[in-house]
């Protein structure tokens, strides 16, 4: 059996003791913290009474779409914009421009286009990864020794296997950057969700604050660091039976 | 056969050959060996069409290297990253025929190749699960199927153990000798130089040409490299490197 992290087991016990404490002393105002039991409450208030399993579906849909949509496109493009340097040179300095835009920005364009349901939200969250992701393949292209291409040049391949061939070289690279970007939906969902949204996590942390709910508004950020979290732990959990060819352990013969 | 006749190749101000001129017969093997940095790999890049930037001309088997190039490759075999990491021993070398109109007889190729290069047993083990030797077996393998009579390797055992060395010293050697290829080998090590070749050509610091071509052909394997002939043909091309 895997032993358990136990630094962090401890530091998590400190934390909630340090939290315990800090309440019990009345050293903390409820407006700022509430206690481990008003937490709890909140939480069964949320899934039992007010439907939060809707609004996490629904965060997790937005994030999932705009990444998914992103790394469809920015995988082909970065490809080819690698490979064919005329199509390089005309987009890099759109990309470049766009990235620098910051995401809430971009909110009353996205409204006005796209008006205030899933499209918008998706457009928003697409935006502020897409063009991101695309650097970040190409800086990973970058990276390929140029060994790689001698070999691949050395077997004739034709433009589509070149490119096939490049994929998979940085196919884990690629992984790990959608890890890095998801890391990102998740920032861009909450915003777009605080400003012009119905639903979803964001909304019910609003929502939250307009009453001045504290323990609702911890239970919002808590539940999105748990499934930021767990994605993170899948995304590690899957990467050695993916890439079992990155994992495996050499012969020392 | 390889014919360079006269190339000049500069990186910018930069000279790095000079009116190179070099014949590799059919059947040889040419070990390129001169001081670092003095264009052995930029050489090869020429013969290889990895490098299209040069003047004079180049011809392969009586072609224009150009037009050689545009139906076939040259078997390239490089120190490190040979292998595609993601593919098992087999897939590696059945990239060989991803481009080949004929593929006839390709898993008969290929196993023979799996069997003469030790690689039984490890057909289906990924790239990192083999030790370095064996990686680049695997990478002689797939140079010596492809649809090629031409072969360029560019330092290909230098990171390798005493023993893997010399074995792979004697395949190449002895592929090279089966299949009637044309070969060219750069190595820094002159007994390496000398064991796998049928001439040593001497290069000058750059700008680059051919100091002095040495035959050696009358060592091989069989005679020890602690013979009198070994060790006086080494130093004569010491002496010719530290001219």
């Amino acid at each position: 059996m895997k032993k358990a992290n136990l630094p962090f087991l401890t530091s998590l016990v400190f934390f909630l003791l340090v939290w315990f404490l800090s309440k019990q002393s009345g050293l903390v105002n409820d407006l700022f913290l509430p206690s481990l039991g008003q937490l709890m409450a909140a939480f069964v208030n949320l899934f039992g009474t007010l439907n939060f399993s809707e609004d996490i579906f629904i965060s997790i849909f937005r994030v999932f779409s705009a990444f998914l949509l992103s790394a469809l496109l920015a995988v082909p493009i970065a490809l080819v914009m690698f490979k064919y340097k005329v199509v390089g040179q005309v987009l890099s300095p759109y990309i470049d421009f766009i990235r620098y835009l910051p995401v809430p920005a971009l909110i009353p364009l996205t409204i006005l286009f796209f008006g205030i349901d899933e499209t918008a939200k998706i457009v928003l969250l697409f935006i502020g990864t897409f063009f991101q992701l695309i650097l970040l393949i190409i800086d990973d292209l970058n990276g390929i020794p140029k060994e790689h291409f001698f070999l691949t040049f050395s077997l004739k391949l034709n433009g589509f296997q070149e490119l096939w061939f490049l994929f998979k070289k940085i196919l884990p690279q690629i992984y790990d950057n959608s890890r890095i970007t998801l890391g990102w939906c998740w920032t861009y969902v909450i915003i777009a969700e605080l400003v012009a949204s119905s639903s979803g996590i964001g909304h019910m942390i609003k929502e939250a604050q307009r009453f001045s709910n504290t323990p609702n508004v911890y239970a919002g950020i808590i539940t999105m660091g748990i499934i930021g979290f767990g994605t993170d732990y899948l995304f590690k959990k899957l990467y050695p039976r993916i890439f079992k060819y990155k994992v495996t352990v050499r012969l020392k013969a | 056969m390889i014919k360079i006749d006269g190339i000049n190749k500069s990186f910018g101000a930069l000279q790095v050959l000079k009116d190179f001129s070099l014949e590799v017969e059919q059947g040889e093997v040419v070990a390129l060996v001169g001081p670092s940095g003095c264009g052995k790999s930029t050489l090869l890049n020429c013969i290889t069409g990895l490098e299209t930037q040069f003047e004079g001309n180049i011809y392969i088997n009586g072609e224009l290297q150009k037009q050689y190039l545009e139906h076939r490759r040259v078997g390239i075999v490089l120190q490190k990253y040979s292998n595609f990491e993601w593919m098992t021993t087999t897939e590696n070398i059945e990239t060989a025929f991803i481009r080949s109109e004929d593929i006839s007889n390709q898993e008969e190729t290929i196993q023979g190749l799996i069997r003469e290069t030790g690689l039984t047993g490890f057909e289906d083990s990924y790239i990192n699960e083999l030790s370095g030797g064996m990686q680049q077996r695997v990478a002689v393998a797939r140079a010596l199927a492809q649809y090629t009579s031409i072969l360029a390797f560019d330092e290909p055992f230098g990171a390798l153990d005493v023993e893997n060395r010399l074995l792979l010293q004697k395949l190449f050697r002895t592929q090279v000798k089966h299949k009637d290829l044309t070969a060219l080998f750069i190595t820094h090590d002159l007994e390496e130089a000398i064991l796998v070749s049928d001439k040593i050509a001497v290069l000058n610091k750059i700008p680059s040409s051919v100091r002095k071509i040495f035959r050696t052909d009358a060592i091989n394997f069989d005679n020890s490299k602690y013979s009198k002939e070994f060790i006086q043909l080494k130093e004569q091309i010491e002496t010719q490197l530290n001219y």
